[in-house]
């Protein structure tokens, strides 16, 4: 009979053992014991009262994107209002309006030209023609020039264009470097592997703001007299050659993780060095490395904004300029927050899509 | 007809691989006794014409910078280091006026760099030791909510926080005229944070006698319990004797008059504080930001290191009757801090790297001393040599850090 009773519960109607594995679960996950119940506690009180602030200043008390200057002064809460009235600014930075079209639209080929090479079965070299062909048009039409568009200075090309065009071919350039400089730091070759080692360390000893202001202040130097190199184009240089030591580390890793019976096996079958790399090694090797590239992309995306620090105007540095209006100048929480956003969802956006190439093993650190 | 059903064959269809295909039918014949020599020396023609282009690119370079420089009327020269800088910086740990030189002005912001990096490494652990331990709790509101951090604090970008914190801090404080004043005559406002300081009177020596003879007695007791356990079983207590012995020590010295320590109270002054121990607020600002960033990876680091800890280890810990808290100090940490100590030291490393962004909000740290002093003198290629040998020794010197603790940490064989 006990045994009966005990069971009745179990297999009573579904509302009442829905009630009973909900309690369990809330006993085991939040108030296991005093100390866990008392955290609960604690804890729900701080985010309760966190997300009852957020909600009155951000929705409640703010004004939306179609609100006014004197809304916003009189509300106590968040103004949208700002992002509406300075989207070009922020987006485009100091580009100039009658030609802000083509900073949009070559931000829209390289965001169109990212997601065909993420996406896309075009092998290994439909994605470098497509870096080429995205990278030509994506800087004609910044730069202007042909076809009667009118030339537009590169310390003129801010905000959105200016990261994407930076980060995308800057990353699309070192990995290929680093792949050759892992390669050539594995092969055993005593002079490049040295060559290698001392790259990849003294690069990544080193902070990027420090090699941005090498970009800035010694590649000039390096050229041959006469010879000037924009800005932007040198920054873009020095980036390609500091992921590329970060890119090569990952590759490193994934080069180290290859079982020796591998290269040997092909090697045996009489495949020439460059076939075995190409056709057993790197692809074995990238495949585990992906979770390290990954965070290296990332890390890059977002490390790209440190570009403003030496004078070029991406998305932080035009944000600054909108609350730097004295109109608007309350609302940099917003401008902030609105950026924050944008980078939240662009990294989150790239490991989702490295998490379904790897095999699903992307460890998070 | 045979071959196709080979195995073997498939190997054929690769591109590349048609060769051995070929090669397969004929009968075996010895290799020619000159292929490994050619061999060797095929290895050898690319390499060599690698580093060869380098060593071109790197000679090529070396000619246009002088070229460039002498056309500027310059050489490569270290002493203007000695010449008066003639710019000021925010704030010093030593004494700096606008008449110093170069290379004390370096060394201004050396100091300050290491100042930020050193307060922050400390921030940044404890939050990653609190997070790592919150995402691995049986809490699932705790843990989820850790998670959420690490996942936010990892998807955006480091001089995001920094500027959104710096502009916040600046817009959201008082002004000084009406400071937020705390207990002990603590003052906060959009000049920075002052806190009272002790200042000692007389026994500066007595007191660091105290404090040596006190730290070594700590350690003394922990490697005595520990013993004890070892021996029996038995676990005393660590920090609360220690504590008390530390606290009676220097109230016997206080009252006994052999070492006086007076207190050094903020004071609002006209349109300054004078007195206490004043941080600006580009610092504050600063390491907060980069230890509530690097707090987030190391937190990740340590989750990973504690779920790489066998549970077995954990439940048997639990069976024995120690409690979570011991748990989680004798046995969980210190099996997770051999695997925590390698990346831990990249994000030390990372963390030393990442105060380089100071720049964006005005605190002088190395960087930012070096752009100025770029600036006013053109001597990029000797300011930015130094600024790489600075971080190449930092570096050094950090790997060399986490390999001892590596070596401290390492599993000892019977």
């Amino acid at each position: 009979m006990s045994a009966l009773a005990e069971t009745v519960p179990v297999a009573g109607p579904p509302q009442s053992r829905r009630l009973v594995m909900a309690v369990r679960w809330l006993r085991s996950n939040l108030f296991s014991s005093w100390w866990n119940t008392l955290l609960t506690g604690l804890v729900l009180y701080g985010v309760v009262a966190f997300v009852a602030k957020a909600l009155s200043w951000g929705v409640v008390d703010a004004v939306p994107f179609s609100g006014s200057r004197t809304e916003c002064a009189a509300a106590s809460g968040a103004c949208w209002a700002f992002l509406r009235e300075k989207v070009h600014l922020v987006l485009t930075g100091t580009y100039p309006e009658p030609e802000r079209w083509r900073a949009y639209l070559a931000s829209a080929v390289m965001i169109a030209a990212i997601l065909a090479f993420a996406k896309a079965p075009i092998g290994v070299a439909g994605r470098a023609v497509l870096v080429l062909v995205s990278g030509a048009c994506a800087y004609l039409l910044l730069r202007g020039g042909v076809v009667g568009l009118p030339v537009v200075e590169s310390h003129r090309w801010n905000g959105l264009p200016l990261i994407l065009f930076l980060s995308a071919f800057s990353m699309a350039a070192a990995f290929p470097l680093g792949v050759v400089l892992a390669l050539a730091r594995w092969s055993g070759q005593r002079g490049l592997s040295l060559f290698a080692v001392g790259y990849i360390e003294a690069v990544r000893a080193i902070p990027m703001v420090a090699v941005l202001f090498a970009g800035i202040f010694i590649l000039p130097l390096l050229l041959s007299r006469g010879a000037a190199i924009e800005p932007v184009a040198a920054i873009l240089i020095v980036l390609t050659l500091f992921y590329a030591a970060y890119f090569a580390e990952d590759v490193r890793a994934g080069l180290q993780s290859l079982p020796k019976g591998q290269t040997e096996a092909a090697a045996s079958l009489g495949l020439s060095s460059v076939q075995r790399i190409r056709l057993i090694v790197l692809p074995q090797a990238l495949r585990t490395a992906i979770p390290g590239i990954t965070n290296s992309i990332i890390g890059s995306f977002k490390d790209t904004s440190l570009v403003a620090i030496v004078g070029m105007h991406d998305l932080l540095s035009t944000a600054r300029m909108a609350y730097a209006d004295p109109q608007w100048q309350a609302y940099s929480l917003e401008a902030n927050l609105a950026i924050g956003l944008f980078y939240f969802i662009c990294c989150w956006l790239i490991s989702e899509r490295a998490r379904r190439l790897g095999h699903g093993a992307v460890t998070a650190h | 007809m045979l071959s196709t059903q080979d195995p073997a064959s498939t190997v054929g269809t690769a591109p590349g691989g048609q060769a051995f295909a070929a090669g397969k039918l004929k009968p075996p014949s010895p290799p020619p006794p000159s292929a490994p020599l050619r061999k060797r020396l095929e290895g050898l023609v690319w390499p060599l014409v690698v580093l060869l282009g380098l060593f071109g690119a790197g000679v090529l370079g070396a000619r246009n910078v002088s070229a460039n420089l002498a056309a500027a009327g310059m050489e490569i020269d270290f002493s203007f280091l000695w010449q008066q800088a003639g710019f000021d910086v925010s704030e010093s740990l030593i004494g700096y006026s606008p008449r110093d030189t170069y290379a004390y002005v370096l060394l201004v912001g050396i100091l300050n760099t290491l100042a930020a990096a050193s307060v922050t490494l400390v921030l940044a652990s404890a939050i990653g030791l609190v997070v790592g331990i919150a995402m691995t709790s049986s809490n699932w509101l705790v843990r989820n909510l850790a998670r959420l951090y690490v996942e936010l604090l990892r998807n955006l970008p480091k001089l995001l926080i920094v500027i959104a914190l710096y502009v916040a801090l600046v817009r959201g404080l008082p002004h000084i005229k009406a400071a937020w004043t705390g207990p002990f005559g603590a003052m906060l406002s959009n000049r920075g944070l002052a806190l009272p300081a002790p200042v000692i009177g007389h026994g500066g020596l007595a007191l660091a006698l105290a404090t040596c003879l006190w730290l070594a007695g700590w350690v003394f007791w922990a490697r005595a319990v520990n013993r004890h356990q070892d021996a029996t079983g038995q676990r005393r207590a660590v920090a609360l004797p220690v504590l008390l012995a530390g606290f009676t020590l220097y109230a016997g010295l206080a009252l006994s008059g052999l070492v006086e320590i007076g207190w050094s109270v903020p004071k609002l002054t006209g349109f300054n504080v004078s007195g206490g121990i004043g941080l600006s607020l580009q610092f504050a600002a600063l390491v907060l930001a980069l230890s509530v960033y690097h707090g987030g990876q190391i937190g990740a680091i340590v989750e990973g290191g504690i779920l790489a800890t066998s549970r077995g280890q954990h439940e048997a810990a639990l069976a024995l009757g120690l409690s979570r808290l011991r748990t989680m100090r004798l046995i969980v940490l210190p099996q997770a801090l051999r695997i925590i100590t390698p990346p831990l030291g990249n994000q030390y490393s990372n963390l030393l790297k990442n105060t380089s962004i100071a720049l964006a909000i005005g605190y002088s740290d190395l960087l930012s001393v070096v752009s100025t002093s770029v600036n006013q003198t053109f001597r990029p290629i000797e300011l930015m040599t130094l600024v790489a040998l600075f971080f190449l020794i930092a570096n050094l010197m950090i790997s060399a850090g986490v390999n001892w603790c590596n070596h401290v940490f390492r599993i000892r064989g019977r």
